[in-house]
């Protein structure tokens, strides 16, 4: 019901979501979620604090478990928690606030561990791969520092870059600008923009309103665990079909 | 007797109190790494059980320790040199404690950073192997030289089964010549000499981890 929305119907859905309900204890977090994402689309998560968008995607990534409904990832069920290495969430990419490097690894080493554990390649090759990235990124100079040697701005986009290297078929972003200086909110959403220009499948939980703007193909506004509305960002933001997106609008904007 | 003399002839069990060190550090560190490790992870009955062992080792004073190892086990057909038990003893003591720098490691450890290795797919061996640990043994350094220390001076209660170490040496000295004041304190500047260096290698590695870059 949820992808109505969007035309293509002939693309391959990367996450459908279905009546997904999590509890911590007796408080629900997530009430019945529906949500379809479809390959290569840009969805922006929005909603005052609280409202369920973190603990949402961090249920697609597999970092929290939820107690009933479905989840799948290209068709493939996950369950409520990762399993082994058939797990389809080993197809996500993750981006966190506070950008969870890896302080005791240079910026190339942490881009290039998962692909290793992974024998993905010869190190030599990782090595070349991961330096593309971090040049897509525009932080390749930094390779060999350390994450403390560097701005939280560039930490952020080489957090974008250590996901960038699994070659994730879904990239999520986890209020990726939050807990950043104002000054350099830019330069992460520039890369941000840029990645989503690449085609990639991103769903975005963000304050951002003018990234959602920018490169949504759909927003989705959630409020006390539900979601509440999902529209086009055009639509979204002149129109809000809700009083509580238009609240929130309201004090964001 | 000299008070050099004196020395010389307590650390004729020199040989004894650090051969009791190094296999005492090799029961103590693995003790440590794999007990606060498996109480790391443990839950339910596991955890009772691995806290059980620890608690024993660390609960129990270490002269009593001594004692039942090596004078009531044997009442039970078990006989242990007095080397092994010394070693034994002392190394599973200050295992008991280190495992709980080991725990308390890891349990500090930023959260993300066990996610961020999830959120990359990795088996939880590897978050373990490649991401907590080399953080976490950071942390244990100063720890881990105090509880070293602590199994220098430790084994001084050896010489209580038996063994000749540098305080049976001493007690021997006293016993051939009375000179409490030259002999004790002999006994002490001989500890502090074996101690000091541990001290100073401590430094020494809590200096090299403080210039490696961290967040």
């Amino acid at each position: 019901m949820c992808s109505s929305i969007t035309d293509k119907t002939e693309v391959q859905n990367a996450v459908t979501i279905s009546e997904l309900s999590k509890f911590y204890g007796e408080f629900e977090a997530l009430k019945h979620i529906d949500l379809e994402v479809t390959q290569g689309e840009r969805v922006v998560v929005c909603g005052p604090s609280g409202s369920g968008k973190s603990t949402l995607i961090r249920c697609i990534n597999g970092l929290e478990t939820f107690q009933s409904g479905g989840l799948e990832i290209f068709g493939e069920a996950a369950g409520g928690k990762r399993n082994g290495k058939t797990d389809p969430r080993h197809k996500t990419g993750m981006v966190f606030q506070n950008f969870n490097l890896f302080p005791h690894m240079t910026v190339l080493d942490n881009c290039t561990l998962s692909p290793r554990k992974h024998k993905r390649g010869t190190r030599d090759k990782l090595d070349a791969l991961a330096l593309e990235v971090l040049d897509k990124v525009k932080i390749k100079d930094q390779a060999d520092k350390y994450p403390s040697q560097l701005s939280g701005g560039q930490q952020q986009r080489v957090a974008i870059a250590r996901a960038l290297c699994m070659e994730p078929e879904i990239l999520l972003f986890d209020e990726p600008t939050s807990a950043l200086d104002p000054e350099m909110i830019n330069e992460v959403l520039d890369v941000m923009v840029q990645v989503a220009n690449e085609g990639n499948t991103m769903i975005c939980v963000t304050h951002e309103m003018g990234f959602a703007r920018k490169v949504a193909d759909r927003v989705v506004f959630m409020d006390a665990g539900e979601i509440v509305e999902i529209a086009k960002p055009e639509d979204f933001f002149s129109t809000p079909k809700t009083d509580r997106a238009a609240e929130f609008l309201s004090q964001v904007l | 007797m000299s008070f050099f003399a004196i020395l010389l002839g307590i650390f004729e069990g020199f040989r004894v109190t650090f051969s009791i060190v190094v296999v005492g550090l090799c029961y103590a560190v693995p003790f440590a790494f794999c007990f606060g490790i498996l109480q790391y992870f443990s839950k339910g009955p596991l955890y009772v059980a691995v806290t059980a062992i620890i608690e024993f080792w660390r609960s129990s004073p270490v002269v009593i320790l001594l004692f039942v190892f090596y004078y009531s086990l044997p009442a039970f057909g078990i006989t242990m040199s007095a080397f092994t038990v010394g070693s034994l003893v002392l190394g599973l003591n200050t295992g008991g404690y280190a495992s709980q720098a080991v725990r308390a490691a890891l349990q500090s450890l930023d959260r993300g950073q066990y996610e961020a290795g999830v959120a990359l797919g990795l088996p939880r061996f590897q978050i373990l192997w490649s991401i907590e640990l080399p953080q976490a043994v950071v942390s244990m350094v100063p720890t881990f030289i105090n509880l070293w220390i602590q199994l220098i001076k430790g084994t001084a209660l050896v010489s209580l089964i038996t063994m000749v170490d540098m305080t049976a040496r001493a007690k021997e000295i006293a016993q051939i010549e009375y000179n409490p004041v030259g002999i004790y304190s002999g006994l002490l500047l001989a500890y502090l000499i074996i101690c000091y260096p541990v001290t100073i290698f401590g430094r020494w590695v809590e200096g090299r981890n403080s210039q490696e870059k961290r967040a």
